[in-house]
């Protein structure tokens, strides 16, 4: 199934970045779940729980990296409609037997683990656009053309914010639109649906769609001075976490901020403040330079690749990766607003882990066939 | 197929999230690298605590020893308000034990505070009780208090301490700052929920024990001396009285009381006037103690020896319009004689001889006037006016102790140079500082001010004040086994602007044994009831605080 010719196209780069962050993940996550098992977790949690199933997780995010490298992603592009409709369909049955935690309902429960469909989403419609968009270079040049594909987004969009899960919602967006770009969609229209929908739809949404909580969010990151104890509080203790490591960082297991619980969601959404502050801004750099790393070798697949199909596929992997980077990273040092994404391969989570580990199978897989065209 | 068009709109999409990376690091760069260290600032506020930990207050004793101040563990009951739980049905065993009205115990415990003090240093052992009542949220600290064994004994003098064992008065706080020691703190970490966390990392230093302090006092001689202040103070009804005894050669002061006194333990129910050290911050017109000092002028100026006449009037001499009175009318006196009778007017005479400027030189030289700069707060330096202000009567006034104000440890000084050959010591009451454990600190060392007069001139003085206890107006002070010098004195009150004919300040002073003097006696009552006369009122007490005294000092001598 695998030839040698195939395995002389392997990036190795991209394959030892991915297992170095995701290292590097388990390191943080023994790091911020030291005070949990200390004082909040139930007696049968033991301290090294956290760590250990994260381990598991990389474990099993590389076996499925390594399958998803045995299948020609020709072979995904042709059935990325059928899986599209088992993603509807998941995403729909999440909503009704789902189990709900944090106010909102995104998790199936599979015995000891939990399960996020609309993570697995995020894969499944950027194959899909993949596939829609290949043949259809003409087709995106008009803005009449562009409709099919924001429809195709639009369906599970809807249903991921039914959850709610607004982050991974509003994620869908900006891959739609650097997809559409880079197969060709005329960037003046690009430009005016932004426009649109930035002065129309945002407004609308802000009072028809979103939540309280999401309100709060929004007017905390515009005014973060606003409640630095109450709603303010989480951005405000990672800004002081991240800062008080200043160059060097406390040292791992040292972080103040994290060891004492000043941080909120710290083996989650704040892992990287737990970064900032123990390791300071050069495992900050270090770390913000890996991931740029892999990013630049996910981009070198994208211009290699001999198909279009890869192509797009491989900017829609790079562009998911990139932006919950950002995304995530601009909510810890407070220049994006509270979205709950994950911080790829470093936030403990089987779902996200399982998914970014997939996208990058998916964009070796398409280096090591680049020559199959 | 890919073209070249497409990748370049691949390489643009990478140019901007490059670009976004960037504006990432740049972010991280001003928050680790430029605001750094405020938000270090701002963590360590948030995730420090920091205790104080309280050194123990330093011991008053005695020149031999004996502890007149110590610290004694006592509990204090606290509560935590957010803890107690359904604390109502309780109370009133809580109330029982601590003494104090449920309603005030609910209004304490239903407080929105963290922490709140039932009772503050309550006695030892309450604590365990409050324990066993097993109260969530209820529970003590072990904490010290200051206690003085001898209760009431030298209060004027140690004075007391606040209930965080602050010196408030007496030496408690001149030395505070000796008896406080250094508080040494502990660092110690606390998490979000403001639970503590010392393993995580601490760091602390210890606290450095106050200092003691040893006195002059000597709590036998202050025992007799109180005793018999006591006695006097009652049986004349007196509104105050006081007692200082003195090491003439020193300066130390061996004793000092006051009547009204207070018990430092329980201060509280005292009256606040009954705390004022009246030896030194309040001040008096001597009276005919003071002639003494104009005697002593007159002498060492050369101006009078003991046999010169001096007239007295036949008992009223009229000095620019007003009359000065002699109790008992006399004609020629001796000077000796003069101030064994106690007459004004021979007095008035040697001051007018002296006049006004030789005069106040030598009231200013033994002291008065001025601080006498003892060890004790509140010193208050009386009121002795410049030659410049004084009135046409005034030399027929301040001769014999009128006109001026003196406080008692001045007065006990002053007769102190006397006593010891002519040099003025600064009084003290400290003896040494100790450290916690027991190596000296400091020495406090006699100290003189300086020669006021000649030792021939003190003899002579000496000669007159014993001639006053054997054959003058101080009989009464009289002690078989010792010769004593002494002086009588009964200053009439300054009332409305006028001295009074009903309220007098009586006094005696003293030293024995005459001949080479171990101890300065000075007592003075306060507006005593009947009898008004110093000789009559202090001199006894006198005497029986000097037999008292000499016995004591006689045993310990042969003891040593």
């Amino acid at each position: 199934m695998i030839d040698r010719r195939l395995l002389k196209n392997f990036d190795w780069p991209i394959f030892l970045i991915t297992l170095i962050i995701a290292l590097i993940g388990v390191a943080m996550i023994y790091s911020a779940s030291q005070y949990k098992s200390q004082f909040l977790s139930s007696q049968r949690e033991s301290k090294l729980s956290y760590p250990i199933k994260q381990l598991i997780w990389v474990g099993a995010g590389l076996v499925a990296l390594l399958t998803i490298i045995g299948v020609n992603h020709q072979t995904l592009i042709k059935y990325a409609y059928s899986l599209y409709f088992f993603n509807l369909i998941l995403l729909i049955l999440v909503l009704i037997f789902g189990r709900v935690a944090g106010g909102a309902q995104r998790w199936f429960r599979l015995g000891l683990f939990s399960f996020q469909p609309s993570e697995l989403a995020k894969i499944i419609i950027i194959l899909s656009l993949a596939r829609y968009l290949k043949d259809r270079e003409a087709q995106v040049k008009r803005a009449k053309g562009l409709i099919a594909p924001f429809c195709l987004v639009l369906f599970p969009l809807i249903l991921i914010l039914r959850q709610p899960h607004l982050g991974t919602a509003f994620l869908l967006l900006p891959i739609l639109f650097l997809m559409l770009y880079v197969a060709g969609a005329k960037g003046r229209h690009l430009t005016a649906i932004i426009l649109i929908g930035l002065l129309v739809i945002a407004p609308l949404g802000y009072h028809f769609l979103l939540k309280d909580y999401q309100k709060e969010r929004l007017s905390v990151f515009l005014n973060p001075g606003l409640d630095p104890l109450g709603k303010g509080y989480s951005l405000n203790q990672s800004k002081i976490a991240i800062g008080s490591g200043r160059f060097w960082g406390k040292g791992w297991l040292k972080g103040t901020q994290t060891q004492l619980h000043f941080l909120t969601a710290q083996y989650t959404d704040f892992i990287f403040s737990v970064l900032g502050e123990e390791w300071g801004f050069l495992g900050a750099f270090v770390v913000l330079s890996l991931y740029a790393t892999l990013l630049w070798r996910g981009m070198r697949v994208a211009v290699q690749a001999k198909d279009r199909a890869g192509a797009l596929l491989a900017v829609g992997l790079c562009a998911m990766i990139a932006l919950e980077i950002l995304i995530n990273v601009g909510m810890t040092i407070g220049i994006m607003p509270v979205s709950g994404l994950p911080l790829p391969l470093l936030t403990y989570g089987g779902s996200s882990l399982l998914t970014t580990m997939l996208s990058i199978g998916l964009l070796l897989n398409i280096q090591m066939r680049r020559f199959m065209f | 197929m890919v073209t070249k068009w497409h990748k370049f709109r691949t390489f643009l999409v990478l140019f901007t999230l490059t670009v976004c990376f960037i504006y990432l690091l740049q972010r991280l760069r001003q928050i680790q690298l430029v605001a750094g260290e405020t938000l270090a600032q701002e963590a360590r506020a948030q995730h420090q605590l920091n205790f104080q930990l309280s050194p123990r207050r330093g011991n008053i004793y005695d020149r031999n020893g004996k502890e007149l101040a110590v610290n004694v563990p006592v509990d204090s009951i606290c509560a935590w308000p957010k803890k107690t739980r359904s604390i109502e049905k309780d109370v009133d065993k809580l109330s029982s034990i601590l003494g104090i009205p449920a309603s005030t115990l609910l209004e304490k415990l239903c407080s929105r505070k963290s922490f709140v003090y039932l009772t503050r240093k309550a006695e030892k052992g309450k604590g365990a009780q409050v324990r066993n009542l097993n109260l969530p949220g209820v529970g003590y600290l072990k904490e010290v208090k200051r206690f003085y064994p001898k209760g009431q004994l030298a209060a004027h003098l140690l004075g007391f301490v606040d209930v965080d064992g602050v010196g408030l008065e007496g030496l408690e706080l001149y030395y505070n700052r000796y008896l406080r020691g250094t508080p040494g703190w502990c660092q110690a970490e606390k998490d979000a929920r403001g639970r503590e966390i010392l393993p995580f990392r601490s760091n602390h230093a210890p606290p450095t024990d106050g200092c003691h302090l040893v006195l002059t006092i000597d709590e036998v001689i202050q025992h007799i001396s109180e005793r018999e202040l006591e006695r006097t103070f009652q049986e004349r009804k007196a509104k105050g009285a006081t007692i200082v005894v003195m090491n003439p050669r020193t300066g130390e002061i061996l004793a000092l009381a006051n009547r009204p006194t207070f018990n430092p333990n329980s201060f509280k129910g005292d009256e606040v006037s009954s705390r004022r050290n009246r030896a030194i911050t309040d001040t008096f017109e001597p009276g005919s103690t003071f002639k003494v000092i104009t005697a002593a002028a007159g002498l060492e100026e050369g101006i009078f020896q003991l046999k010169d006449k001096i007239f007295c009037e036949e008992g009223s001499y009229r000095l620019c319009g007003h009359t000065i009175r002699d109790v008992h009318p006399h004609g020629w006196l001796s000077f000796k004689e003069v101030i064994e009778v106690s007459s004004n007017i021979g007095v008035v005479k040697i001051g007018q001889a002296l006049q006004k400027e030789r005069l106040y030189r030598y009231i200013r030289a033994f002291g008065f006037g001025t601080k006498t700069g003892a060890d004790l707060p509140g010193e208050v330096k009386g009121l002795i006016r410049h030659p410049h202000s004084w009135s046409k009567l005034s030399l027929g006034a301040i001769p014999f102790g009128q006109e001026i104000t003196v406080n008692a440890v001045q007065l006990a000084t002053a007769l102190s140079a006397i006593a010891n050959g002519g040099i003025l010591m600064r009084p003290m009451v400290v003896d040494s500082v100790l450290d916690g454990e027991g190596e000296v600190v400091r020495k406090f060392e006699p100290q003189a001010v300086g020669r006021v007069i000649s030792s021939r001139t003190a003899k002579q003085l000496t000669n007159i004040l014993v001639g006053v206890v054997e054959k003058g107006t101080g009989k009464m002070a009289g002690l078989k086994e010792y010769r004593v010098a002494g002086k009588t004195g009964t200053a009439q009150k300054v009332e409305e602007g006028r001295y009074s004919h009903t309220k007098f300040i009586s006094s005696f002073m003293g030293y024995l044994p005459a001949g080479d003097p171990e101890i300065v006696i000075l007592i003075t009552v306060d507006e005593p009831r009947g009898d008004y006369y110093g000789a009559m009122v202090a001199g006894p007490t006198f005497r029986r605080v000097a037999e008292g005294v000499m016995t004591y000092l006689a045993i310990s001598k042969i003891k040593n």
